[in-house]
């Protein structure tokens, strides 16, 4: 080490202080000017994180279930009672629903309905709330080797909880459907309206945009609508429910703040795009030629060329 | 000489004098013991982050960094760095996913009027001593929310940070309790 007086150690250590706000200042510009960097850094931290997370959820998890498990032999007969009932009940529905179901393949077969295609899916353990005071957003961990790319759709049991936003080698981060800045366009069941669902970091978003001859009815099913190429159409995600008059708000199937396994859908490339029909306008893409083209043979020799 | 002479004047090390050399097992205990502060703020950090079912735990965390960082800085700055509370800010950063930098600017700024006011503060009585930190929290917590705004280009919730600065002042009285024992016990490192 450089020997250095007492005067000059005194005077470096008055300057740390101040060098250190310089730092601050600086990790904010370089957020606000190159967000990848910080990003980077942040996938580094979380995915050496993730396995640590366990590390300390595993002690108050045994304690938990220890907790829980004492907690169901206090009210053991009462709870056999309910779910004797409960399953007579779900007996019934069962037969049901497998005539509906037979019903349904047999009118698909009629009309030679095309099938959807299956989805893949990962389901993964959500090992960590990484919510600001600002922000909502959840960190799964996923094995070395996982196939999660960012905008990929993440759902609980129930519904739709949010979206992959950044993806490292063992875990993602998951931007929940209610944090500030999301909005997404959804449709309400029963009065068919379209609305959007907006995020106001709360437990239930705010549905806003909806036509004003037709108001949210009090407990319809919130689904997503599948407009913008971002989410696909038909994905659950909970009920309306006006906590104060005339602001309606979807309450989730499951609440988001009790996350702890999310399934992370693979929608793939869902983007419907049209076929050329032949003598449809189209804006011609070269630039010498002006005003669109009109003929089928013109447009093949374009892409020819 | 009795023992607690003696362990005074052991570390003492401003006072002339010859003393014994630490061994190895005195080292480490004093490393231990003034890591303390910082590896309970470190840790809070990361608790807080599991998903466990908290109530209000996002708008808890600064509130307890923050009272940490001032109840150290007051009282033993050598054990809470200004290094150490850029890390600690930077850490909260990096995990919470807000615009980076806010969280380590408002710990600084904290840390530096805890250091710099430390000898006039030790001075008054507990109750002044939270006063003073109410302000701070409400004065922090605000910049924290302008900043996060200003950033964001959107005026963010205000309960958020109402809540934040409810958590700071109702939590330091408790955390104040627990530092207080701690900087005589576990976190002193002349105790060795």
């Amino acid at each position: 080490m450089i020997p250095l007086s007492i005067h000059i150690k005194q005077g470096l250590a008055k300057l740390v202080l101040p060098f250190l706000f310089i730092m601050a200042c600086l990790i904010m510009l370089i957020g606000q000017a190159q967000p990848k960097i910080i990003e980077n850094v942040r996938l580094k931290v979380t995915d050496f994180l993730a396995p640590g997370y366990a590390l300390i959820e595993e002690p108050f998890n045994l304690l938990y279930s220890f907790v829980r498990s004492i907690k169901d032999i206090q009210n053991i007969s009462a709870e056999n009672k309910a779910l004797k009932e409960e399953n007579l009940q779900l007996h019934r529905w069962y037969h049901v629903a497998i005539g509906l179901a037979d019903e349904n393949a047999q009118l698909k077969n009629q009309l030679h309905w095309i099938p959807d295609p299956v989805l893949s899916f990962v389901t993964a353990r959500v090992v960590a709330d990484v919510s600001g005071v600002y922000h909502k957003a959840i960190l799964v961990v996923l094995g070395e080797d996982h196939s999660v790319h960012p905008g990929q759709v993440a759902l609980d049991g129930f519904g739709l909880v949010g979206r992959v936003t950044e993806v490292g080698n063992r875990s993602a981060r998951i931007l929940l459907i209610n944090d500030d800045s999301s909005r997404i366009p959804v449709s309400l069941e029963s009065s068919h309206a379209p609305a959007i669902m907006a995020g106001d970091n709360t437990l239930n978003p705010r549905l806003i945009f909806f036509p004003e001859d037709k108001h949210p009815i009090e407990g319809e099913k919130v689904v997503t609508r599948g407009q913008g190429d971002v989410l696909p159409a038909g994905i659950p995600i909970g009920y309306v429910h006006y906590f104060k008059k005339g602001q309606p708000a979807v309450v989730p199937y499951l609440p988001l703040d009790h996350l702890r396994m999310v399934r992370i859908f693979n929608y793939g490339n869902k983007e419907v795009v049209a076929p050329d029909a032949p003598g449809r306008v189209m804006p011609s893409v070269k630039k010498n030629r002006q005003g669109p083209v009109a003929s089928p043979s013109m447009l093949g020799r374009d892409n020819n060329e | 000489m009795n023992k607690k002479d003696n362990t005074y004047n052991f570390n003492d090390q401003k006072s002339p004098g010859i003393r014994p050399s630490l061994s190895k097992f005195q080292c480490i205990d004093m490393a231990i013991r003034s890591f303390v502060p910082m590896g309970f703020t470190i840790f809070v950090v990361l608790f807080l982050s599991i998903p466990f079912d908290i109530p209000g735990k996002n708008e808890l965390l600064p509130a307890v960094v923050v009272a940490s960082v001032y109840f150290w800085s007051i009282y033993r700055p050598k054990s809470m760095p200004a290094v150490g509370v850029f890390c600690i800010g930077f850490l909260i950063d990096l995990l919470n996913f807000s615009p980076p930098g806010v969280v380590i600017f408002i710990l600084l700024i904290t840390y530096g009027i805890g250091v710099t006011q430390r000898f006039r503060l030790a001075k008054y009585n507990f109750l002044l001593i939270w006063l003073i930190f109410a302000f701070i929290a409400i004065g922090m917590f605000m910049l924290q929310w302008v900043l996060t705004s200003l950033f964001s280009l959107k005026l963010m919730p205000y309960t958020s940070f109402l809540f934040e600065i409810i958590f700071a002042i109702g939590c330091y009285p408790l955390l104040s309790v627990l530092f207080t024992w701690a900087h005589r016990t576990i976190a002193n490192p002349a105790k060795v």
